[in-house]
């Protein structure tokens, strides 16, 4: 009964051991050939992948000596607001320009400069009562202060623009002047789809 | 001349391992992604049509901020059951290659007929102009939230092409399969009890690689948060996802057991037989 027993278990793990070795092959050579595609196809996978910030609290942005933006916020949080006591404007200022963010308050166009970093900031809303629709009482030498978590930060409003929509994207971005661009739908109080749009240029004073 | 034989063997368990694994890879895909109906229980399961209905009201609230109308104006000009109607039409466009298009007519009418009623009437040329702007935006909203793609004849050639694969390819493997069996009972015609073994070593390789698979994918692969999109479309998809790897789980458990009650059947046969042989050996000397 011992031999048999012994016997059984001897012939299991032999033909055991040569199924792993047989895996052990397979995964390697695997590895091998399509290693590199599977690990960038997982990557590419874990992209569309959110979450990461799920539950965290959002982390205020901090400004560094060098006018750098540590950490800058995530696609869709508050970071500061805008004030313009001209049109008694106080609002929400977002990151990210899309319509789900504009029904919150003002969005920051995500290709732009942030206040402070000495560049064109790109802000826009909705010209909805409660956000731009006074935006026609503004005139130049009126005052746009921004308050965000590290500093504040007046602008001049030197000009006003009415452009096409299409032409939004053209926006000038540059580093070399900080200059604080806001714009909102026109005509103010269009009935309908506003295919145009108003634009605010204002400067840093302090 | 018996180790030559040995390896052979081996070599045909292995590819018989292969040909299994790519059979049951190929089963589950079919029976999921590339099924309509189960595409079709997946949506109903996961509240698909419930999701999409609430984004395309929260999609065209989007716009009425800037329009200057009321939000009442949105009011019922979508139903519950058109979304899950059109939902349909798309899904039938890319399983059946259909080419029927999504009818915003009743939208287009209701949202005209809620802004007249807003505007009691009094709309002049160019705000109608605008207005008619602002409707066919919102009727493009609606088709792109239920459609999400221009592609649907695209993706149902490519679809029915990977159906032909599909179906090639597994007449190759089963023919495959056969062969390598038959392989095996020619290579072990003298010890016949081995094609259990054999057959044990290519259920247990993958069993082992479907399960390795599986943790794999788990442990790289955050699929709670795929996002795709919007909640609805990612909801279905992560469903889908995790219900291939559950299906990729049962086939590995069920595939390694079998593979190891086969090699320990195989082991008892083998004792068996030693000791009869033995038993025998030593019967005339008694």
């Amino acid at each position: 009964m011992h031999n048999f027993v012994i016997n059984t278990i001897k012939a299991t793990i032999i033909e055991l051991i040569v199924a792993l070795f047989i895996t052990a092959i397979i995964l390697g050579l695997g590895y091998f050939l399509f290693g590199a595609k599977v690990e960038e196809t997982m990557s590419l996978i874990n992209k569309v992948s959110i979450g990461v910030s799920e539950g965290k609290e959002a982390v205020d942005p901090v400004m560094n000596e060098e006018n750098k933006i540590i950490n800058y916020p995530e696609y869709g949080n508050k970071y500061g607001t805008i004030k313009i006591p001209k049109i008694d404007i106080d609002l929400p200022v977002y990151y990210g320009d899309a319509l789900d963010i504009l029904k919150k308050g003002v969005g920051h166009s995500s290709g732009s400069y942030f206040p402070g970093e000495g560049g064109s900031i790109i802000y826009m809303g909705h010209n909805s009562k409660k956000v731009f629709r006074r935006f026609s009482e503004l005139q130049i030498g009126n005052k746009i202060q921004v308050t965000t978590s590290y500093g504040e930060f007046n602008y001049k409003i030197y000009d006003m623009q009415l452009i096409n929509e299409t032409e939004v994207d053209k926006l000038p971005i540059q580093k070399e002047k900080e200059i604080l661009m806001v714009y909102t739908c026109y005509p103010f109080n269009n009935i309908g789809y506003a295919t145009q749009r108003y634009v605010v240029y204002a400067e840093l004073e302090s | 001349m018996k180790v030559v034989k040995n390896i052979i063997q081996y070599i045909v368990a292995t590819i018989l391992a292969l040909a299994i694994l790519l059979l049951i890879l190929i089963n589950i895909f079919s029976s999921s992604i590339l099924s309509k109906d189960y595409v079709l229980s997946k949506l109903d399961e996961q509240n698909y049509y419930d999701k999409i209905y609430e984004d395309t009201k929260s999609n065209f609230e989007n716009y009425i901020h800037q329009s200057g109308l009321d939000e009442e104006v949105l009011n019922d000009i979508v139903a519950k059951e058109k979304v899950k109607k059109d939902t349909k039409i798309i899904i039938n466009n890319i399983y059946n290659g259909m080419d029927e298009k999504i009818n915003t007519e009743e939208i287009k009418e209701r949202l005209n007929e809620n802004i007249n009623n807003s505007l009691n009437g009094k709309i002049s040329a160019t705000q109608r102009k605008s207005i008619d702007t602002f409707v066919d935006t919102i009727c493009k909203e609606y088709e792109a939230t239920i459609s999400h793609t221009n592609y649907e004849q695209k993706i149902h050639t490519g679809y029915k092409q990977i159906e032909r694969y599909i179906n090639l390819a597994k007449k190759g493997i089963l023919i495959g399969i056969g062969v390598c069996i038959v392989l095996i009972i020619l290579l072990t015609l003298k010890r016949i009890y081995r094609v259990i073994a054999r057959i044990g070593i290519a259920f247990t390789i993958d069993g082992i690689l479907l399960l390795f698979a599986q943790n794999y994918i788990n442990s790289k692969v955050r699929i709670s948060s795929i996002t795709i999109l919007n909640d609805g479309t990612s909801e279905v998809l992560r469903s889908i996802l995790n219900d291939i790897l559950g299906n990729v789980l049962k086939y590995g458990s069920v595939l390694l057991s079998i593979g190891i009650i086969l090699i320990v059947i195989y082991g008892l046969i083998k004792s068996i037989r030693k000791i009869k042989r033995e038993k025998e050996q030593y019967t005339p000397e008694n």
